[in-house]
């Protein structure tokens, strides 16, 4: 018996190491690269030989990180806050009045609504792009921020909506129930108690709202034409798809687009699961 | 009058849903039967576009790569995060450090991830500097041999962290008293995996993979970003195929029709994962 639980630890640490190595390891790269020199590149070192800021500041100050147009890495900085803050405040406010409209308003084939915000939610975008491609001619948000505003909404809103539903369903009826029976209406109860008590669920919806505005490619591709209008990733492909690649650069971009999310969520952990599995584990 | 008031709350998001993914999906489903490039005018071919797409075998080719793609990626991503979601159920120092250190790659957006691979994976990249330290010569991981393995690896990178901390919390919720009750009837960890864990477990696996499965099926943005479905065709799965059937062979009949044909695979997807999401009161 002994012997056996020792073996369990033994396997047990050994399969940790191993998981802690496989996800260590690109992102050590990323990161080094992102901080060294890039003469280190050439002479093919694993460890760095200095620390320098020096490829963040060529990023931003030069003008040429892709392609040969002379617009600042600052500018698609600029879009993707103004794109991601755009989609969040819309999307969570969107979502506050039909997640609590799901939980909480009597109406017929609620469970149907439900269905279809969970199937929006989890809608594979690819299969609109075409549509959606020639529906921004049509309309003339092509290569507009709002054009890439109005299609992240189709990403964002269903999500929000199942999250905060999920948050209201959890709160007890009673209080409310109270506040509306001492006169107040439905709304002024949504935003004075039960908004107050779902704080958790606003907070966790608008942070998974940024970072889903602020990582998605494929619209965004589709809508941008031009470098001025570009936003993070977009301008990131640009970078990649030339005959020459400045790593040192590169990795620079990758670290600040990474940042935000992954302060984002490891500074809210606890809300995240239930968030991912829409709500189906407490 | 009030009935009908409670349809205000939901107004917003029936139009978007309504307007942005309902009516986009019936244009789509019209264009498909049309002949159509990017900016011309359509004209009705009837099922040509599907006939075309199954016949010149564009369209299994690259549902095999994506079934292929799916199900190795799935394997994977749930073995490695059942495994670490096990040894972190556990209580020892540092458990919660290691769980925050392995949540990371699920927090990288697509994009980011992409790049970071694309330096990996290159030859004189961080894998090979690695390996000829070994003394080891690496493959051309971007070769036709090894485009779609390095594709997975990827996925299962970024993706396993999610079927770890959902596992995890299933785990959580699993009172303690029953491993107590069992390990006092003399039941060893496999029976007490296999009998307890495994059967309280089922309801959040399956949810995680349908999931999952949605998400690594559509997947687009790492494989464009990495290889653009090259080399040849060699990683080219449906969403990247129809990618580029649309903006770079401008041929909008046959992109939709491609958008039509995987359809059925994601609505079946969808609705049984709807099925298996709890519904209200059973919470």
């Amino acid at each position: 018996m002994m012997k056996k639980s020792v073996l369990w630890k033994i396997l047990s640490i050994a399969t940790i190491v191993f998981l802690i190595i496989f996800v260590t390891l690109p992102l050590y790269w990323t990161f080094t690269i992102a901080f060294r020199p890039s003469r280190d590149l050439f002479m093919k070192r694993i460890i760095p030989s200095d620390i320098t800021l020096k490829n963040f500041a060529s990023l931003i100050f030069s003008k040429n990180w892709g392609g040969f147009e002379s617009v600042s890495f600052l500018v698609p900085l600029k879009n993707s806050l103004i794109v991601s803050g755009a989609t969040t405040f819309i999307s969570v406010l969107i979502s506050i009045f039909a997640g609590y409209g799901l939980a909480r308003i009597n109406i017929k084939r609620k469970e149907l609504f439900s269905g279809f915000v969970l199937f929006s939610y989890v809608f594979p975008p690819f299969i609109l792009i075409i549509a959606l491609y020639s529906f921004l001619h049509w309309i003339k948000l092509h290569n507009t921020l709002p054009g890439v505003v109005l299609l992240h909404l189709i990403i964002v809103v269903p999500y929000c909506t199942w999250t905060l539903r999920g948050y209201f369903m959890d709160l007890p009826k009673e209080i409310e129930e109270a506040a509306m029976i001492d006169g107040l209406t439905r709304i002024k109860t949504l935003f004075k108690i039960v908004l107050p008590s779902a704080a958790p669920g606003v907070v966790s919806a608008t942070i998974f709202s940024f970072t889903l505005s602020w990582s998605e490619l494929l619209f965004s591709m589709i809508v941008l034409d031009s470098y001025e209008k570009f936003t993070l990733p977009v301008a990131m492909r640009t970078m990649v798809i030339g005959d020459y690649v400045d790593w040192g650069k590169l990795m620079a971009g990758v670290v600040i687009s990474l940042l935000p999310p992954v302060i984002l969520y490891l500074g809210l952990q606890r809300f995240v699961v239930r968030g991912l599995t829409a709500g189906a584990i407490k | 009058m009030k009935k009908i008031f409670g349809y205000f709350y939901l107004l917003p998001v029936i139009v978007i849903v309504g307007v942005l993914i309902i009516f986009p999906l019936l244009w789509t489903g019209y264009i498909s039967f049309q002949s159509k490039q990017i900016g011309g005018e359509a004209t009705f071919v009837g099922l040509k576009n599907y006939i075309d797409l199954i016949k010149n075998g564009d369209f299994f080719d690259a549902l095999w790569k994506s079934i292929y793609f799916t199900g190795t990626s799935i394997f994977f991503k749930l073995l490695l995060g059942l495994v670490a979601a096990l040894i972190l159920n556990q209580n020892f120092k540092g458990r919660n450090i290691i769980r925050t250190w392995l949540f990371i790659p699920w927090t990288i957006p697509r994009f980011a991830t992409a790049i970071i691979f694309l330096w990996f994976f290159r030859q004189s990249g961080g894998l090979d500097l690695m390996l000829r330290q070994l003394g080891i010569v690496s493959p051309y991981w971007f070769g036709p041999k090894f485009v779609m393995p390095t594709m997975i690896f990827v996925n299962v990178w970024k993706g396993f962290p999610f079927f770890m901390v959902s596992i995890l919390a299933g785990l959580q919720a699993i009172p303690s008293e029953i491993y107590e009750a069992a390990t006092v009837d003399g039941a060893n960890r496999l029976q007490i995996f296999r009998h307890i864990t495994m059967p309280l477990l089922k309801n959040v696996i399956l949810i995680a993979t349908a999931l999952s499965t949605i998400w690594t099926i559509s997947e687009f943005d790492v494989i464009f970003l990495m290889t653009g479905g090259g080399p040849g065709t060699a990683s080219q799965v449906i969403p990247i195929l129809t990618y580029v059937k649309a903006f770079r062979q401008y041929d909008l009949g046959q992109a939709t029709a491609l958008a039509m044909l995987s359809l059925p695979i994601f609505i079946a997807l969808i609705i049984s994962l709807i099925k298996l999401t709890p519904r209200e009161g059973e919470r």
